[in-house]
């Protein structure tokens, strides 16, 4: 009996791994990211700004310099709209965060390199960041 | 010249060492933020949270490490060289509700620990929705009037 | 106006035996020797402190019985007392012992207050067996009067650690030993100090009181005591207090004016103040300056224990500290 509740047991994990996400390896322009990057950088208030994008979502991750950070959320809101006028036929995502900094950068590396998965960690990310608790 | 009992007192009373005091508050209770710190960041790198939803998991840890200390009997040196230091962060609350638990265990769980858990903490937990309740109030009524 | 709270013994009860026990911190302190026996844990193997602080006091009267080679059945009178509310640890552990017994409160002063009772319970019958005493414990005290034992709060340098102990004695008819001759049954002292971590201010001024109303009643020379030895006035109260006998016009010689809370604790172990709690007093009264009146180091004693007669109620109610003094002589006479 124990027998067949551990086979159960482990054939159910084996499943449950064995569920691959399936592979989408569409690569996109990263034209939209390295202007937004270019623009951004002149900004005295930024320290490093990564970017990555889809055919519709543009997402910006901008490290803030230190002594700006206590008010990076009144800045977070400014950028959104700069980034917005810019790109109007594009859903901008602007987040200071440390972890979606830390995200968007490796999302970034991998895009450049035309990297799997971009439009589905955009997507992630994204999710992440509305993430309340 | 004959003093009273308070001038006596105030004579022969010792100084309080405040601004010794102070620097050690500054750098124990600095040191368990930097503790949280590093906590946070563990959980940012490894786990999905972000700086807003970290904050939980971070001061659960903290609550964790202080039960321990707490428990095996560090926490109270600790506090007593400390003060405000130990006293201000998350780990001063927690070590007030377990402490008063660990005190009220005799008296069994319901009447003991459950009655008493609080009997320091409470007031903090009181007057802190109290304040945040005026504080809510007083912005929704200035957004009513200023905007 | 003569003062009748000056009592005069015509029966001298005899002081001859003591017991007394201690916890772990006491044994660190520099009277370790003076303990019966000393509790690694504060525990004591019980479910409660205030079960541990009953299991002390049954071994304190153990130890008395013990050493005047007594049992149980040969007592008549147990009369004791403690801090904690309603001192049902006194209570659970007297009970034992299935004798007469009177509970007393006066805080810390009640190892004195129980050798005054005692002594007149002696002088109603010579042929009575009394055990007098008083305990405290670390713990329970902590949990009545201030807070939890592990919270980490910092206390201020006024502050004052109470005692874990227990301190017994037994007083009936014999021709040899200390005897008491002499009480000053206090008056409730209040000066308005309301900082509960500094009793020691609070209880100097009854302790002044008690023991310049002595003085002023029998017109004696303060140096012909060997010591005058206050209960648990604490570094500071002491010296508060021997201040103040100076300008109440009591010229004692410094080192003659001791503090069982300065004596119990090195001041390396770092309880600020000193020694409190009842146990303070009954622990170094009973345990260290009964023996040496008994072997005639010295041959007459002033045991003067204070009290702070607060309740945490009465703190929280912002309400000041009052305090008490009772105090005993003992004299070895020469002939015995």
């Amino acid at each position: 009996m124990k027998k067949i509740y551990l086979a159960s047991l482990i054939s159910i994990s084996l499943i449950a791994c064995g569920q691959e996400e399936t592979i989408d390896d569409t690569n996109y322009d990263q034209s939209p990211s390295q202007e937004a990057i270019e623009t951004l950088k002149k900004d005295d208030k930024i320290k490093e700004v990564y970017a990555v994008n889809d055919d519709e979502h543009l997402l910006i991750a901008i490290d803030v310099k230190h002594r700006h950070r206590f008010k990076r959320h009144q800045h977070d809101l400014n950028w959104t709209e700069e980034m917005k006028a810019e790109k109007p036929n594009m859903k901008v995502f602007v987040a200071t965060d440390y972890k979606i900094v830390k995200e968007t950068k490796r999302a970034a590396k991998i895009a450049q390199n035309k990297g799997p998965n971009t439009k589905q960690t955009i997507q992630k990310i994204i999710k992440l960041s509305k993430e309340e608790t | 010249m004959k003093m009273t009992p308070k001038e006596l007192k105030e004579k022969h009373e010792p100084k309080r060492p405040v601004a010794l005091n102070c620097l050690k508050a500054f750098l124990i209770g600095g040191s368990i933020c930097l503790v949280g710190q590093f906590i946070s960041v563990f959980y940012m790198t490894f786990f999905d949270f972000t700086e807003k939803t970290v904050g939980n998991p971070t001061v659960a840890t903290l609550v964790i490490i202080t039960m321990l200390l707490t428990g095996f009997g560090f926490y109270e040196p600790l506090g007593q060289f400390a003060g405000a230091g130990t006293a201000v962060p998350v780990t001063g609350f927690a070590n007030a509700v377990i402490s008063a638990s660990i005190e009220h265990r005799p008296e069994g769980f319901v009447l003991g620990v459950g009655m008493n858990m609080l009997r320091l903490a409470g007031p903090v937990i009181v007057y802190g929705v109290f304040a945040s309740f005026i504080l809510a109030l007083i912005k929704t009524v200035w957004n009513i009037i200023f905007t | 106006m003569t003062d009748h709270a000056i009592i005069s013994f015509q029966k001298q009860p005899a002081l001859t035996a003591s017991g007394v026990v201690g916890g772990n911190d006491e044994h660190e302190g520099p009277l370790q020797a003076i303990f019966d026996h000393t509790y690694d844990d504060l525990w004591l193997g019980k479910s409660s402190f205030e079960q541990a602080q009953s299991q002390m006091v049954i071994d304190a009267i153990n130890y008395t019985l013990e050493k005047s080679a007594l049992t149980k059945t040969d007592i008549d009178y147990i009369v004791s007392g403690d801090l904690i509310n309603q001192i049902t640890p006194t209570t659970f552990g007297v009970k034992q012992f299935n004798k007469a017994f009177l509970g007393l409160y006066s805080a810390c002063a009640t190892v004195t207050e129980s050798l005054i009772v005692g002594a007149l319970l002696y002088n109603m019958n010579e042929q009575a067996r009394i055990v007098c005493g008083a305990s405290s414990h670390f713990a329970t005290a902590e949990r009545q009067f201030r807070f939890p034992t592990e919270y980490g709060g910092q206390i201020p340098p006024t502050a004052q650690r109470t005692v874990t102990g227990a301190g017994y004695a037994l007083l009936k008819n014999q021709a040899k030993g200390p005897k008491i001759t002499q009480a000053v049954i206090g008056r409730v002292v209040d000066i308005g100090e309301t900082d509960p971590f500094h009793m020691g201010a609070a209880m100097a001024p009854a302790a002044v009181d008690t023991i310049s109303r002595y003085f002023k009643a029998n017109g004696d020379d303060p140096n012909s005591f060997d010591y005058i030895v206050t209960g648990d006035l604490g570094r500071i109260g002491s010296q508060i207090a021997y201040d103040d006998l100076l300008q109440e016009g009591v010229k004692l010689d410094r080192e003659k004016f001791l503090d069982c809370g300065k004596l119990i604790f090195n001041e390396s172990q770092n309880f600020q103040a000193g020694g409190s709690g009842a146990g303070c007093p009954a622990v170094v009264m009973l345990g260290y300056f009964l023996p040496l009146l008994t072997q005639k180091k010295v041959k007459k004693v002033m045991l003067v224990a204070t009290g702070a007669l607060q309740s945490s109620l009465s703190v929280q109610q912002k309400l000041s500290i009052p305090a008490i003094a009772h105090a005993i002589v003992l004299e070895v006479k020469e002939s015995a």
